[in-house]
C-alpha cells in the first residue's frame, strides 16, 4: 500500500524512450530522421495530456494538493504575523470556552462509572431520593430502601446476578491510625453491602475488596480505602493495608485499596474515601443506627442483571415484592400509609452512570453554559470571517491572475478553505490549553467546599472524547468562518488581472462584510443581555429574603460523633457548647440546630394534629433549637389569643390546615414520638431544601 | 503506411487492450513500444493500438499488480522500461481469456443464427 509512488519524471522518461524506439522503427522502414520523429510523436498523441492523465490517476492527489495548500497557507500566515496572532487568539478563546464546558458536560452528563460492563447495571428509581426517608410510602416511586427491604429484594429477585445496596447519603468519620500520633481527620465514608465490589466487578488495587463475609454481624470490622486518600494522606504506604484505624473511636482494619479510577457508585462532589460494610453501621452510628429500622429508607440499590434477563420483567417482579413487603408491615403503618399502599410502585432505570443526583442538579446550568459558549464561538466565527474577507480583498489581484491562468474555481475555494482550516486547527490547539485552565478554574470555584480530602472526581486534563470534540469543533469552526471568504474569492472576474494594480473595484464584497458585522452585533447583544440577566438573577438569589437575617451570623459545624460521643452525652455537651459560645465576648447570641437554614438537607416524617384524621404525605420542618428564632431574628407570629389575628403564618401550614387556625394552638403528633405543641409559626421563606441553595456556590460565568 | 491502410484497421474494443497486453507478455518481458508493435504485427496489422492510451493502461495494470516493470536495455541499445507478467496477471489472463472465448462463441452463435434465418427466408 505504501510502496514508493512512481514519480512523474520516470513516466516522462518512459514516453521519451517510446518516441526514440518508434522513431528507430520508422527510420528502419525508410523514413527520414525528422519525419520519423514527427510521425512517432503524432502516433503517441498529446504527450502533455498523457502526462497529466498519469498525474491525475494518482490516488493520493488530494493529499498532495492538501500538503501544497497547507504549506501555502502557513507561508501566507507567516507573512502576516499580526493577523495570524489575532485570529488564533480569538479562535482559541472561543473554542477554549466551548471545550472547557464540554469537558464538564462529558464528565457529568455522559460518563459511565469506572466499572466492568456498566450497561448491565440497573438501579432502583428514576429520580434520586436522598438521604433518609421514613415511613411506608414514598412520593411518585419507591426509589430508596431500608435494609430489610433491600434483603427482601436481594433474596427474592432472581433476575439479578448481584444486587448491592449502599448509603444514599454519606457518613462523616473521624479517622485516626491506631498506632500513630497523628490527630484524627474528617473523612467522608459510605456504608455498602458486602457484594458491592463484586456487583460492580471492581477489584482491589491493593489488598482485597470487601466481601459478603465482612458484611455480617460479628465479623471483624474491615474497610476499603480510596486510592486518592491512600496517596494524599498516606503517601501510598503499603503498611496501611491490614493496619488498624479508629473510625469515630471504633477500630476497623483497612482490608484493601480501591482502584484509582473508581470514585464510588455516583458522581458526587464528595466521593467516599472509606467504604464500610453495612454491618458496621450500628457500631459507627451507635444509638442513631437505622440499619434494623424497617421503615427507615436510606439505601440506594444497583444490580447487575443475569445474562438474558429482561429489565421489564425484573421491574414487574420487584413491584410485586414491594407490595408483599409493605403488606407485611401493615401493623406499623399509619392511616396515610395504608391509604396510599395500592399506589406504591417502583421503577428501574439504567445504572451504568450510577446514582445521577449530580447530573440532575447540574444538567440545566451545563446546558445554559454550553449554549452561551456556542454563542461566543459564533461571534468569534463572524469576527474571524470578517478579517478573512478583508484579507481576501487584498489578494484580489493575485486571485484574478490565477483565474486568468486557468485555475479552477473549486481549486481556489479549496485553497482559501485550507487557510481557514489551518487557522482554526491552530486556534483549537491553543484553545485546549485555555480549556484546561478554564475547567480547573470552574472546578475550583464550583466545588471548593468539600470536607476532608474529598474532591470532585472530575479531571480537567483533556480525555480522548474531549480531544476529538476539540478537533471536530475546529473543523466546523474553520468551515463556518472560511466558507464565505472562500466563496468570495471565486467571485472575481479574471479581467481584473489585466487592469492596473489599484484599479480594482472596492465595492464588491462589502455586502457580506456588512452582514457579518450586523450578525456579530446582534449575537453580542443577545449574549450581553443574557449575561446581564444571569448576573441580575444571581444578585437576586444572593439577596433574596430567606426569612432570616444573614449579616453578622456565622454557621459553625460540630459533629461530636466523630469524637466518639454517645447519644446520652449529647444534651449536656450541646448545652456546654452553647453556653461557651454565648459567653464569648462579641457573640450576642448563639443557637443550636440539627440542620442550619439553607444547608440543603432535610428530614422527612409525617405529622398531623392530635385527634384529627391524618392528612396526606407532608414534610416536617427541621427540629430547631430553643434560641434559633432569636438568633436569626425571625419574627414569630404570636398566637396570643384563640380568636386573634395570625398575621405571619407559613404558606405550608396554611395549605395544610386552611380553615383551622385554632388548631395551631393544639398539639401535633409525629410518627412514634411524643406529641409536640406548637408555640408559634415562622414567616415564610423559600423552602429550606430548595435546589436554589446550590446557586450561591455556583460562580457567575 | 497509407491513410487507406489505417482506415481498414480495427479500433480496439473497450476493455480488450488489457487482455492483449497480458497475452503478449506471456512471451517474455517487453517494453511499451514493443507491446504495441507485437499487437499490431500478430494481428496482421488489423488492430490499431493508440500509443497515447497504451501507457496509462500499463500504469493501471501495474497498480493492479498484474505486471511489474523494470528499466532495461532494448535490442537496439536504447534504455526502455520492460514489463513482466506476474503470477496474479497470469491468473487474470486465464480468467479473461476464457471469458472472452465464451463471449465470442455466444456472439458467433447469434450472428450465425441470423444468417441461417436469412438463408431460409
Amino acid at each position: 500500500m505504501f510502496k514508493k509512488r512512481r514519480v512523474q519524471s520516470d513516466f516522462s522518461q518512459e514516453l521519451q524512450a517510446h518516441l526514440d524506439l518508434e522513431a528507430d522503427r520508422l527510420r528502419a522502414e525508410g523514413l527520414g530522421a525528422p519525419d520519423a520523429y514527427r510521425a512517432a510523436r503524432r502516433n503517441l498523441g498529446n504527450l502533455a495530456g498523457a502526462g497529466e492523465r498519469f498525474y491525475e490517476s494518482s490516488r493520493w492527489l488530494w493529499l498532495e494538493h492538501l500538503t501544497l495548500d497547507t504549506r501555502h497557507a502557513l507561508r501566507r500566515l507567516r507573512k502576516a504575523p499580526v493577523f495570524a496572532a489575532a485570529a488564533i487568539f480569538t479562535l482559541a478563546l472561543g473554542m477554549g470556552a466551548t471545550t472547557a464546558i464540554f469537558t464538564l458536560v462529558h464528565a457529568v452528563l455522559f460518563r459511565s462509572l469506572a466499572v466492568s460492563n456498566p450497561s448491565q447495571l440497573l438501579r432502583l428509581g428514576r429520580e434520586t431520593h436522598c438521604c433518609v426517608w421514613g415511613g411506608y410510602s414514598q412520593d411518585q416511586e419507591f426509589s430508596i430502601a431500608s435494609y430489610e427491604l433491600y434483603k427482601h429484594f436481594r433474596d427474592n429477585t432472581k433476575g439479578f446476578a448481584e444486587l448491592a445496596a449502599f448509603e444514599a447519603g454519606e457518613v462523616h468519620l473521624g479517622v485516626r491510625r491506631v498506632h500513630s500520633a497523628d490527630p484524627a481527620v474528617t473523612i467522608v465514608g459510605e456504608f455498602v453491602s458486602g457484594n458491592y465490589f463484586a456487583m460492580f466487578g471492581v477489584k482491589a488495587y491493593a489488598g482485597r475488596a470487601l466481601t459478603s463475609n465482612d458484611d455480617r454481624s460479628g465479623a471483624t470490622p474491615a474497610a476499603v480505602m480510596s486510592y486518592r486518600l491512600w496517596r494524599q494522606k498516606y503517601g501510598l504506604d503499603p503498611s496501611v493495608i491490614g493496619d488498624a484505624f479508629a473510625l469515630n473511636g471504633q477500630t476497623a482494619v483497612v482490608a484493601g485499596i480501591a482502584p484509582p479510577s473508581f470514585f464510588g457508585d455516583s458522581l458526587r462532589e464528595t466521593p467516599p474515601d472509606f467504604f464500610l460494610p453495612l454491618a458496621m453501621e450500628p457500631m459507627i452510628q451507635g444509638d442513631n443506627s437505622i440499619l434494623r429500622v424497617p421503615g427507615a429508607h436510606w439505601l440506594d440499590l444497583i444490580g447487575r442483571i443475569q445474562p438474558g434477563a429482561s429489565p421489564a420483567s425484573i421491574q414487574a417482579q420487584m413491584r410485586v415484592e414491594l407490595r408483599q413487603w409493605l403488606r407485611s408491615h401493615w401493623g406499623e403503618m399509619d392511616a396515610n400509609g395504608r391509604a396510599v399502599l395500592s399506589q406504591q410502585t417502583l421503577y428501574l432505570s439504567p445504572g451504568g452512570a450510577g446514582i445521577t443526583s449530580m447530573r440532575e442538579q447540574y444538567e440545566h446550568w451545563l446546558q445554559i453554559l454550553m449554549m452561551v459558549s456556542g454563542f461566543v464561538l459564533l461571534i468569534v466565527c463572524a469576527n474571524v470571517a470578517n478579517l478573512m474577507l478583508v484579507r481576501g480583498m487584498e489578494r484580489r489581484q493575485q486571485t484574478s491572475l490565477s483565474m486568468a491562468l486557468g485555475a479552477g474555481a473549486a481549486r481556489l475555494m479549496r485553497q482559501a478553505l485550507t487557510e481557514s482550516l489551518v487557522l482554526s486547527i491552530l486556534g483549537g490547539a491553543a484553545g485546549l490549553a485555555i480549556a484546561f485552565a478554564g475547567t480547573r478554574i470552574i472546578l475550583h470555584f464550583a466545588f471548593s467546599t468539600a470536607p476532608g480530602f474529598a474532591t470532585v472526581p472530575i479531571s480537567a486534563s483533556p480525555s480522548m472524547p474531549v480531544l476529538l470534540f476539540a478537533f471536530a469543533i475546529s473543523l466546523i469552526t474553520g468551515v463556518a468562518f472560511g466558507m464565505a471568504p472562500a466563496w468570495m474569492a471565486t467571485r472575481i472576474d479574471p479581467i481584473e488581472a489585466l487592469r492596473g494594480a489599484h484599479r480594482s473595484t472596492r465595492r464588491a464584497g462589502s455586502l457580506p462584510r456588512k452582514t457579518l458585522v450586523v450578525l456579530q452585533a446582534a449575537l453580542s447583544l443577545v449574549l450581553l443581555s443574557a449575561s446581564g440577566l444571569l448576573t441580575a438573577t444571581l444578585h437576586n438569589l444572593e439577596h433574596q429574603n430567606f426569612g432570616f437575617l444573614q449579616d453578622r451570623r456565622t454557621v459553625v459545624g460540630i459533629d461530636p460523633a466523630l469524637a466518639g460521643y454517645k447519644q446520652a452525652q449529647l444534651e449536656s455537651l450541646y448545652r456546654r457548647i452553647h453556653d461557651a459560645l454565648a459567653s464569648i465576648p462579641g457573640v450576642s447570641s448563639a443557637a443550636i440546630c440539627s440542620y442550619s437554614p439553607q444547608n440543603g438537607d432535610s428530614w422527612n416524617d409525617g405529622i398531623f394534629v392530635d385527634g384529627r384524621p391524618a392528612p396526606g404525605p407532608m414534610t416536617i420542618s427541621k427540629p430547631r433549637g430553643i434560641a434559633l428564632h432569636r438568633a436569626t431574628s425571625k419574627p414569630l407570629a404570636t398566637a396570643s389569643s384563640e380568636d386573634g389575628p395570625l398575621p405571619n403564618r407559613t404558606r405550608r401550614l396554611r395549605s395544610m390546615w386552611p380553615s383551622s387556625v385554632k388548631a395551631l394552638r393544639g398539639s401535633f403528633s409525629r410518627t412514634k414520638t411524643p406529641s409536640v405543641s406548637i408555640s408559634g409559626t415562622a414567616t415564610s421563606g423559600p423552602p429550606a431544601n430548595s435546589k436554589l441553595s446550590a446557586w450561591p456556590r455556583t460562580p457567575a460565568i | 503506411m497509407s491513410t487507406q491502410d489505417e482506415q481498414n484497421r480495427l479500433a480496439l474494443l473497450q476493455g480488450t487492450l488489457d487482455l492483449l497486453i497480458l497475452r503478449i507478455l506471456v512471451f517474455g518481458p517487453q517494453h511499451g513500444q514493443g507491446i504495441a508493435r507485437a499487437i499490431q504485427s500478430n494481428s496482421d496489422e488489423a488492430l490499431l493500438v493508440d500509443h497515447g492510451a497504451l501507457y496509462p493502461a500499463l500504469q493501471r495494470m501495474e497498480a493492479q499488480a498484474w505486471i511489474k516493470a523494470e528499466w532495461g536495455t532494448s535490442s537496439n541499445n536504447r534504455k526502455a522500461r520492460f514489463y513482466t507478467l506476474t503470477a496474479k496477471g497470469r491468473k487474470h489472463l486465464t480468467h479473461e481469456t476464457s471469458r472472452w472465448r465464451r463471449m465470442a462463441a455466444a456472439m458467433g452463435r447469434i450472428l450465425d443464427l441470423e444468417r441461417l434465418e436469412s438463408q431460409e427466408g
